[in-house]
């Protein structure tokens, strides 16, 4: 197991790499020059100059690179001049907020979508099976982005039930302000996780061992508790892929609930040129994905051992 | 690496249709090498199943309302009158009402259609094409190749869709065109990875290693034995792509990137109007019905025909 | 100044109402049909999540036992402006964060709405200047100090002149400076007379620098010394009406009322200020009893707005868009004529009508009743006949033109570009001008513009989206009318108008205010008889406050004097 878990580190490193060779790539390609983005439409060449040398910005791309790589390597991602704070601080500010939305909307979406999958998997083709099914064509159907608009003015600026926006962490309303970006951001996984699990429940009903445990004459209960075990993994991999996407921060929903996560930290930094953010992040970004994946393919191996050759 | 086989979801805001590839797999395999007769069963299936047929009969109907907009109204969808502004749904001659610039909405869904539909295909069709080279080839030949393709795809499928959209969009400038390409480069990964999986399966499958030792040319095995059996995976996905190519359009619209005016693009349109809602919501909505619809009707075709393909589904 | 004087601009309501109750009643049942949607999600999803509180939003009222109430601010910037000197985040940043924090040796009276805003005297108590305006010498407040406890006198002056001006300087701020070149533009040298009296030397003879002052904000040395530049922003201390008592980067920041400020202490007790972009989020915010305070809604909420009883601000502004044409090539250089038919091409009042009427349609480059405006000048109408008989005679067909407009999609001040290029470009296309047009980010704009026109990646571009604060002071006339930029550039769109040039440098140095604003206005004829500019909207500068909100004035100008204002419990 050990080993395993050291090969796909080992595997993922080049990746990560990959992914900011990537956005470096494209952030120097944008319009707009970085320095003058900084210091705004009155200063002289003199002092743009004076910036831009300051911001490295007169080097050639690779050696920029590689000064970055090599600051990241050695735990610094550096000063960011656009917020003028260190790109750290402002990544684990970002990060955290972004954590604790991805983690309820993770468990919302994920234990709802694993019960409707469920539930219509077993009644498949029955009436609940139906209204389920719509309900999830209609979540991967509906722009978050235009459903949080929708539940804004309903419930926040028409009724009055909701705050409309921040996080509530400070002053112990955090779960009145979890509601609507919750719900709003988690609709997507909701709904592949109950496409997924309903899928996996009726695939593995249609399985042999199951005709074979009915044969033995085991009961309902003791076949359900087979069927959701072999059902798990598939579920486990959407789960990861999801939690992943997640945690790397809803810049729609971020913005209109003003919960300052991952999402609009990139999305902000790509608008003001900020590159070491945008790398920073990007690369905390893909980290936590593939550490995540990695966490569930190593879970998937436990529970099946069937899987272990196919992991490593 | 990561060995997730199941073809799989985009970001967050980017859903993207599930699907059971090894199903489509299993379809594969009972097929083998007889891909007519595939074709023909699976036709037959689909025909048979209500919701897929209802799906594309509403598809169709859109895009035949969008071909023939000048023919189904006589209003101009760039020209509006300021007095008109903002009329509620049926009102005198706007059965859809007028948008924020006094235009007629009707015309301006109809000729939007164009745009939206294009905007939805085009990103589709691309990614298919290219990203089914990528991961059949990979899948095929393997080796430090075909590792070396998907561990770069990976790279662009470890990070959320909408933020690799925004970079590609932001470093292209806003525009319908552009944002296509970025949607385009968003779903390459995804789909060369399904095709992978689908290739390194058939691939490994007796009638190819048959085919292999009858001498057989590389080049000939894969046009001919492995491409149409991998094909039918891919249509499965790609056909769940075009409702979430439409949504990143409409996202990358909200963030100031997608198409712009003054031709009318559904995306835009609801987000052009959002400031509006409070005086005529239920105008302000129609742009994003339709997406919802076509979004909607283009993953129940797609659910449609990968029960029509698998043929243990009975029917 | 009595919070009840009558505002002209103000449109006030009786009493907060609800809207119609068949309105109410659609959204209610809208309300129940998402909600039993949402319902069955929980349902589904029960077990072990968030569901289980009920609480409402409306925590409307304070709970300090202060005078003046807590005033919520739902701004429109993308993050909290940082509180250097200057502020980020545009004038919104010393709107709500430079002017409260900082005092400036002068600043603008706000506390009123009937005349543009002049500079008065506040760190300076009082100034001499010699005959031709080279030497001016400002004697200091005495007994001021930061909100450190720091004494604020001459050494605090010359530091702040140092950090931005003197590049050897050990506190020397490379970024700052560069953003506050304009403002430091004209001082050449600047001396300590004594404890509370400093001496500054211009480049040159320079009626403007009281104006410059305004924004020259002074922090406290120790503090500087202490963090350093780049860890400055968490611990900003000045001498302003309110101390930052709380500043987290991109989520809010609380000011405090200074109850040791040497002048008029402030009513309000805190400022509580949020960012929020999307201006949707901003109205349900300000609906909801979460702020008090909101920016820019959209124009189309104004009615409802006004039926629940908010108070809605419109005035007089010195911010217009004024889009400027490309005079460094063909087709506009030299061409009065082609200029002046797109100008009355323009339809100004369809496009304020798109607009719900929040801007007014601009006829010359400041508003009417601005001091610089130039009285009996109609500028120009929207004639099409004058359009396509100009346009013939500027040598070119209809249909023979098409051009390039950049605009950008956002940024605060620019009002509502979207809707208003889609109506331009309709305009123009009404007498056979074509438009292309080319949205681009805010900063993608603002580097256009520093580029200039006249750069290779930038010469395919004829005219240009400009968002000017027309007239709110007059130093801001200078790179968008000279023939040369500070650098020395060339006029970033090719301006050079002679006449323009010598009328503007006249004004510069003029003795009285009243003389600058004559030359100021010849300038303006100018400018407005040979069309330099596409002369469009004028911004009334759109807010909306809770009806609690007391005391505001909507002076005429982008910022705002917040001492007068109170929020009732």
């Amino acid at each position: 197991m050990l080993n395993i878990f050291i090969r796909r580190v080992m595997l993922s490193i080049p990746i990560l790499l990959g992914v900011t060779v990537i956005i470096f790539l494209l952030m120097t390609v944008l319009p707009g020059d970085p320095a003058t983005a900084l210091v705004g439409e009155d200063a002289t060449p003199a002092s743009i100059a004076r910036v831009r040398a300051d911001l490295g910005l007169d080097d050639p791309l690779p050696v920029r690179y590689v000064n970055w790589l090599g600051d990241t390597l050695s735990g610094d991602l550096g000063y960011s001049p656009y917020r003028r704070r260190d790109v750290t601080d402002l990544i684990t500010q970002a990060w955290t907020n972004t954590a604790i939305l991805a983690g309820f909307s993770a468990l919302f979406g994920l234990v709802g979508g694993v019960a409707l999958g469920f539930v219509a998997g077993i009644k498949r083709g029955k009436a609940a099976d139906k209204v389920i099914s719509v309900f999830s064509l209609t979540g991967l159907s509906i722009p978050s982005f235009f459903l949080a608009i929708v539940m804004l003015i309903i419930f926040s600026a028409k009724l009055g039930w909701l705050p409309s926006s921040g996080t509530g962490l400070d002053d112990g309303t955090f779960f009145q302000h979890l509601i609507m970006p919750m719900v709003a951001g988690s609709l997507t996984t909701l709904a592949i996780t109950t496409r997924v699990t309903r899928a996996a429940i009726i695939e593995t009903y249609g399985a042999d061992f199951v005709q074979t445990l009915r044969a033995k004459g085991l009961g309902n209960t003791e076949i359900f508790r087979h069927v959701f075990k072999n059902a798990i993994s598939p579920v486990l991999t959407t789960s990861g892929l999801q939690v992943g996407y997640l945690l790397g921060g809803a810049v729609l929903i971020e913005t209109i609930f003003r919960w300052p996560g991952m999402g609009m930290l990139v999305f902000n930094a790509i608008s003001s040129r900020d590159l070491l953010v945008v790398q920073g992040a990007t690369l905390v970004i893909a980290l936590t994905f593939v550490l995540i994946n990695l966490v569930v393919d190593l879970v998937q191996a436990t529970i099946d051992p069937r899987l272990r050759r196919v992991v490593a | 690496m990561t060995t997730i086989t199941t073809a799989t979801p985009l970001g967050n805001d980017l859903p993207l249709l599930t699907v059971e590839d090894h199903r489509a797999a299993w379809a594969a395999q009972d097929v083998g090498v007889d891909a007519k007769s595939f074709w023909a069963e699976t036709t037959r299936r689909f025909l048979r199943n209500r919701m897929g047929v209802f799906a594309l009969a509403v598809l169709l109907l859109l895009v035949a309302a969008a071909v023939f907009a000048p023919l189904l109204t006589s209003y101009d969808p760039l020209v509006g009158n300021a007095q008109d502004r903002l009329k509620g749904v049926f009102s005198d001659g706007h059965i859809f009402g007028t948008d924020e610039q006094g235009r007629d909405m009707f015309a301006r869904i109809l000729y939007g259609g164009r745009l939206s539909l294009l905007a939805a295909f085009v990103p589709t069709v691309v990614a298919t094409v290219v990203g089914t080279l990528i991961g059949t080839w990979a899948g095929f030949v393997r080796g430090v190749v075909g590792n070396g393709l998907m561990r770069a795809m990976d790279m662009l499928y470890a990070f959320p869709a909408i933020l690799l959209a925004i970079a590609v969009g932001a470093s292209l400038g806003p525009g319908l065109k552009n944002t296509i390409i970025a949607v385009s480069i968003v779903f390459i990964p995804p789909v060369a990875r399904v095709a992978e999986s689908a290739a390194r399966t058939v691939s490994m499958q007796e009638y190819m290693e048959a085919a292999r030792l009858s001498g057989a040319n590389r080049w000939t095995l894969l046009r001919t034995q492995l491409l149409p059996n991998v094909l039918n995976q891919i249509i499965v996905y790609s056909s769940g792509l075009v409702g979430v190519s439409m949504i990143i359009a409409a996202s990358l619209s909200f963030l100031g990137l997608g198409s712009q005016p003054p031709a009318p693009e559904w995306g835009y349109m609801l987000n052009a109007m959002r400031g509006s809602i409070y005086v005529a919501p239920l105008v302000v909505v129609i742009p994003g019905i339709f997406i919802f619809v076509v979004s909607v009707a283009f993953n129940m075709a797609s659910d449609a025909l990968r029960e029509s393909m698998d043929s243990r589904s009975g029917g | 100044m009595s919070p009840d004087e009558p505002i002209p601009s103000r449109r006030r309501v009786r009493r907060p109402g609800r809207t119609s109750p068949g309105r109410s009643r659609a959204w209610r049942l809208f309300a129940v049909l998402i909600a039993l949607g949402l319902i069955a999600a929980a349902c589904g999803g029960s077990s072990g999540d968030s569901s289980s509180e009920g609480g409402s939003a409306d925590t409307g009222g304070e709970a300090e036992g202060g005078t003046g109430g807590t005033l919520r601010i739902a701004m429109s910037a993308g993050n909290v402006p940082w509180p250097s000197t200057p502020p980020n985040e545009g004038y919104e940043g010393y709107r709500f964060v430079g002017n409260n924090i900082y005092d400036g040796l002068t600043r603008l009276n706000l506390d009123q709405t009937e005349e543009l805003p002049t500079p008065q005297p506040s760190l300076a108590e009082s100034w001499e200047v010699n005959a031709d305006q080279t030497e001016w010498t400002f004697t200091l407040r005495q007994g001021v100090t930061f909100h450190d406890g720091t004494p604020f006198n001459a050494d605090a002056v010359i530091f702040q002149f140092d950090r931005n001006k003197t590049p050897e300087f050990e506190f020397f701020d490379k970024i700052n400076s560069a953003r506050y070149n304009a403002t430091f533009r004209y001082f050449k040298t600047w001396e300590k007379v004594d404890d509370y009296t400093v001496k500054f030397t211009m480049t040159q003879p320079y009626a403007w620098t009281l104006y410059d002052l305004l924004t020259v904000y002074f922090p406290s040395p120790t503090v500087v010394r202490a963090v350093g530049n780049d860890n400055y922003n968490p611990s900003a201390v000045g001498t302003g009406p309110f101390k930052m008592t709380k500043y987290v980067d991109g989520e809010v920041m609380e000011l405090t009322r200074n109850d040791e400020y040497w002048g008029t202490k402030a009513k309000l007790d805190k400022i509580v200020l949020y960012p929020q972009a999307e201006a949707a989020s901003r109205l349900a915010a300000l609906q909801s009893g979460e702020v008090e305070w909101a920016e820019v809604p959209s124009p189309d909420a104004v009615p409802q707005l006004e039926a629940e009883g908010f108070q809605v601000m419109m005035g007089q502004h010195p911010g217009a868009i004024m889009p400027r044409f490309n005079e460094h090539r063909a087709p506009f250089k030299d061409n009065v004529k082609l200029r002046q038919a797109l100008n009355y091409a323009l339809d100004r009042e369809g496009t304020n009508a798109l607009m719900n009427n929040v801007g007014e349609p601009a006829s010359q480059y400041v508003y009417e009743g601005h001091p610089d405006y130039v009285e009996d000048n109609p500028g120009y109408s929207y004639d099409l006949d004058k359009a396509k008989q100009l346009l013939a005679e500027s040598g070119f067909e209809p249909g023979q033109l098409n051009l390039k407009m950049v605009y950008t999609t956002g940024g605060s001040g620019n009002m509502f570009p979207g809707p208003m290029m889609e109506k331009l470009q309709a305009d123009f296309k009404a007498i056979g001008v074509n438009v292309n047009i080319v949205p681009v980010e805010w900063n993608t704009l603002i580097t256009i513009g520093l580029e200039g026109l006249d750069k290779p990646q930038n010469a395919d571009i004829d005219i240009l989206w400009a968002s000017p604060a027309a007239g709110m002071i007059p130093p801001g006339y200078n790179v968008t009318f000279l023939c040369d930029r500070p650098g020395p550039q060339p006029n970033a769109a090719g301006l050079c108008d002679p006449v323009i040039n010598e009328n503007y440098l006249a004004a510069m140095q003029a003795a009285t205010p009243e003389e600058s604003h004559e030359y100021v206005r010849k300038m303006m004829t100018a400018a407005l008889d040979n069309a330099h500019f596409l002369f469009w909207m004028q911004d009334k500068n759109l807010r909306v406050l809770a009806p609690s909100v007391q005391g505001y004035h909507h002076a005429q100008s982008w910022w705002v004097d917040f001492t007068t204002i109170s929020v009732d419990g």
